[in-house]
């Protein structure tokens, strides 16, 4: 089964503010089996708009990307990610068919 | 034979893990014994509430072997701002493999990502598996009248949970 991504851009505006945002997502993110690929990484804007930020959280699958995104712990965090940074917030399919240079 | 190096799997504690936690933290502190501090092996156990709390709030780590069990935690608090690191504990049948090095890691990388402007804790100066560990990863011992008054605080609160006040230091790692 394909898992599931969030894929995150954030400018963080209010450090405190964000640091709460972060305690409050740990249970919802755990509960969904979350793991993070990217976070605070180094990165390079090689085109484009781009923000400080990049986060890439992996979920067994779309349903629990989503089911995370729309439970109640999750919703309940909104408001302090809002009031404390400017962000994207995109919930992905994975993909899970061939790759270049594989062979059939 | 020493035991080679690995590079554990480190995750979020959860609250399945705390018994294994809690049996980690005695079996790690009877190492102080040997050092002179008798005290710390046969008593002055770590509170519960802290471990609690760092479940509340996504600051409990464990390294894990194969099986999903904890070879070792690490457990942090914020702390007026900063990040405050309580403690770093392997089971002593697992030491010296880098898991308190892949430990010290992790924490320092979520106090980057939680924008934390320094890390702080307190360590016992005779400990070498402690406070060369944390040398080892850029921490620097602080002059305790320089400290700001919430970090003070929690030191003299450790040590009235009964941690020696002598030789024990405050080391900080900027970030």
């Amino acid at each position: 089964m394909a898992k599931g991504y969030w894929i995150a851009r954030v400018d963080v505006t209010d450090m405190e503010g964000y640091q709460a945002y972060v305690k409050a997502i740990g249970k919802p993110l755990a509960k969904y089996g979350a793991k993070y690929v990217t976070r605070g990484g180094t990165y390079e804007a090689v085109e484009g708009a781009s923000r400080a930020r990049n986060v890439t959280l992996e979920f067994p699958s779309y349903e629990d990307a989503l089911a995370c995104y729309r439970s109640d712990d999750y919703q309940a965090a909104i408001p302090l990610r809002q009031s404390s940074a400017d962000s994207e917030l995109v919930v992905v399919e994975g993909y899970d068919g061939p790759q270049l240079g594989e062979s059939a | 034979m020493i035991a080679p190096t690995i590079r554990p799997e480190i995750r979020p504690a959860t609250i399945d893990d705390l018994q294994q936690i809690l049996k980690i933290e005695r079996r790690a502190a009877a190492a102080f014994a040997a050092i002179g501090y008798p005290e710390i092996a046969d008593g002055a156990e770590m509170p519960l509430a802290l471990f609690e709390a760092g479940l509340e709030d996504g600051l409990l780590w464990v390294a894990i072997d194969a099986a999903d069990r904890p070879l070792g935690y690490a457990l942090a608090a914020m702390i007026d701002g900063f990040f405050y690191l309580e403690d770093i504990s392997v089971d002593p049948d697992h030491q010296r493999r880098g898991i308190g090095d892949a430990l010290v890691v992790q924490v320092i990388d979520h106090a980057k990502f939680l924008y934390c402007p320094a890390l702080v804790l307190s360590t016992l100066e005779a400990a070498p598996w402690s406070s060369a560990l944390y040398r080892k990863h850029g921490f620097l011992a602080a002059d305790m009248d320089r400290l700001p008054g919430a970090i003070v605080e929690r030191f003299d609160a450790e040590t009235a949970l009964g941690l020696p006040a002598q030789g024990r230091i405050i080391m900080v790692r900027r970030l």
